[in-house]
């Protein structure tokens, strides 16, 4: 019976002797004591059987599952408003073009009105000319088709915007799909590349990360 | 940009009606920042730059230095003002008009973009300019000082608790 | 060549986003595992394990680098599968944290077994995919926190310092923490082994 009460003093440190994390001295105690208790032996294969059922078993559940878009998955979650804000701007483009050369005409047309009512309501509310509204909206954001860049239209709380451009590769296309490294290189990169035609390579980062190698 | 002018002609007609109407030609106070967003370093000059470069960090970009080349106040008005970007480019801003007191401003920047916006009390517009020296050209038109909001009482929140009216609204509501 | 994780880490603060694609596939399997252990549910561990990375990257300003990034990702991990769990759990009404104390004798009963029966280098084959899902059960029926601490353990190899770290326990508890939540498991794991063996009749060999 003494060897039990030697037994209840080893078998918590057990657990830490498989795992190695023993300091050196209570490593050996350990050890003579296996060398002598058949039991505690016993319970240390225990030990290290379900330590490894668990990382093998765990490790097999993990087998089925395929991975290959996991990290472009995050990516994706990483700006949410950015994919379908960019896919928008270059449907709407090539409208907007059309748009804008209508929209001149009809301010023409309806500036009078807008001039009166205008310099009333600028009298009356004191405020400086032309703020009349609480914030500021972006209203259209067209292109130089010879500049190859897509606009990103960022809005924050704050009521700024960001408008910031990005390189095509192939001049204005309306969807994303097909040539996946550019798709990727708008989902994934926080910073848009520069231009790649025309300019010399200016640096966004330190880093270019080109290829994917790192 | 000669197609842009088209729908221009007939303006002339509209200033001679509006001219004994209006006081004069509408035109609407601005301030232009040209802002060198680069990773060059990590100078934010000056200093109040730190709140861009948050905005800027919050949407993905990770600048780490913003330097102001030039700040001016600008008068928008029909004819279009020019701001040379040392980049080479220019950018063209003018004032499309004014309609129920809000001013649609138009930033060209030459060869790359354009962009209409209203303008309002509260929000800047940073326009993407092209590169330069290593970094990003921005564009930041913001509302002229005059119009941007004190914040007096009239929302949410009576100021009776608070130092100012100004920290009234400017404080978001309990725990932030 | 592998780059170390701080290093990636710096790029992906400069602005090098396929820096952080790098760190996503170089821990995804694990971090999938570690949330597949802890919530059970595949669906949900997988939208855990790419929440982490979410959090990972929104939050990378506030990493210091004093420690390692691995800790702080799994930190992360651990938190957001003890809020679903919780979550989940207060959906249901039901209480959270199951019995703490053990009856070491009770886990006596089979010294040995385990270790007979699987060998201490269990392979992956066909035999033992039944005990895999055992596993999973098994620790559904452990505390989080013994669920937690035995994943990173086992699934990462993490050292007792990492471990204390990373749950933010002191190192004393850490030790004392996987022997329990081991002998816990090693009960349950009891239990099926029992059983089967009653079904098939087979004898512990």
């Amino acid at each position: 019976m003494a060897s039990k009460t030697a037994c209840e003093e080893f078998i918590p440190k057990l657990s830490a002797f498989i795992d190695g994390e023993l300091s050196p001295k209570e490593r050996v105690d350990v050890e003579r004591h296996l060398s002598a208790c058949s039991d505690c032996v016993g319970r240390a294969a225990d030990l290290r059987a379900e330590s490894a059922l668990i990382r093998v078993g765990m490790e097999m559940l993990a087998d089925d599952v395929d991975f290959r878009d996991f990290s472009q998955r995050v990516m994706a979650r990483l700006t949410p408003e950015r994919p379908p804000l960019l896919e928008r701007w270059k449907i709407s483009l090539g409208e907007l073009f059309t748009y804008r050369r209508g929209a001149i005409a009809s301010f023409a047309a309806a500036a009078v009105a807008a001039f009166v009512v205008g310099a009333v309501s600028v009298a009356r509310s004191g405020m400086p000319e032309g703020y009349a509204s609480p914030r500021m909206a972006v209203q259209t954001v067209s292109t130089d088709p010879e500049a190859h860049v897509a606009p990103v239209v960022m809005k924050s709380e704050g009521g700024d915007a960001i408008i910031w451009l990005v390189s095509h590769r192939h001049g204005l296309e309306a969807s994303g799909g097909g040539r996946t490294e550019e798709v990727q290189t708008e989902e994934l990169d926080m910073e848009p590349k520069p231009a790649k035609q025309s300019t010399p390579a200016p640096k966004l980062n330190q880093e270019r990360p080109r290829g994917g190698e790192l | 940009m000669t197609r842009r002018w088209m729908g221009m002609s007939a303006l002339p007609f509209i200033a001679l009606l509006a001219t004994p109407a209006a006081a004069a030609e509408p035109k609407v106070r601005v301030t232009a920042e040209v802002i060198l967003a680069s990773n060059k370093g990590n100078a934010i000059d000056p200093p109040t730059l730190a709140k861009m470069k948050d905005q800027f960090s919050e949407k993905g970009f990770a600048f780490t230095s913003f330097r102001r080349l030039s700040s001016e106040k600008l008068s928008l008005r029909r004819k279009p003002v020019e701001v040379k970007l040392p980049n080479r480019r220019t950018a063209t801003l003018r004032l499309d008009d004014i309609k129920a007191g809000t001013a649609t401003v138009q930033v060209d920047i030459s060869h790359l973009a354009s962009t209409t916006l209203t303008l309002g009390r509260e929000g800047s517009l940073f326009q993407h300019a092209g590169e330069f020296e290593g970094g990003q050209l921005i564009l930041v038109l913001s509302p002229d000082e005059a119009a941007q909001p004190r914040r007096v009482a009239g929302g949410s929140r009576p100021p009776y608790d608070r130092g100012s009216a100004q920290d009234a609204m400017s404080l978001t509501p309990d725990d932030q | 060549m592998a780059t170390d994780d701080l290093t990636l880490v710096k790029r992906v603060r400069s602005g090098d986003q396929r820096a952080f694609k790098l760190l996503v596939e170089r821990y995804q399997r694990k971090v999938y595992s570690v949330a597949l252990g802890m919530v059970k549910d595949r669906e949900e561990a997988m939208d855990v394990s790419q929440e982490a990375f979410v959090k990972v990257h929104k939050y990378l300003d506030h990493f210091k680098g004093d420690s390692s990034f691995y800790t702080w990702l799994y930190r992360i991990t651990v938190n957001i599968c003890i809020d679903v769990l919780r979550r989940r759990a207060a959906a249901k009404g039901e209480h959270v944290e199951l019995d703490e104390n053990i009856q070491l004798d009770s886990a006596e009963a089979n010294i040995g077994a385990l270790g007979s029966r699987l060998g201490t280098n269990p392979q992956k084959s066909l035999l033992r995919k039944e005990l895999a899902a055992k596993i999973e059960e098994a620790l559904q029926e452990v505390p989080e926190k013994h669920r937690a601490i035995l994943l990173l353990r086992e699934l990462e190899g993490m050292s007792y310092e990492d471990l204390a770290r990373t749950l933010e326990i002191p190192k004393g508890t850490v030790m004392s923490r996987l022997f329990h939540a081991r002998a816990k498991i090693q009960k349950i794991l009891n239990k099926y082994l029992e059983l089967d063996e009653a079904k098939s009749g087979i004898g512990s060999e």
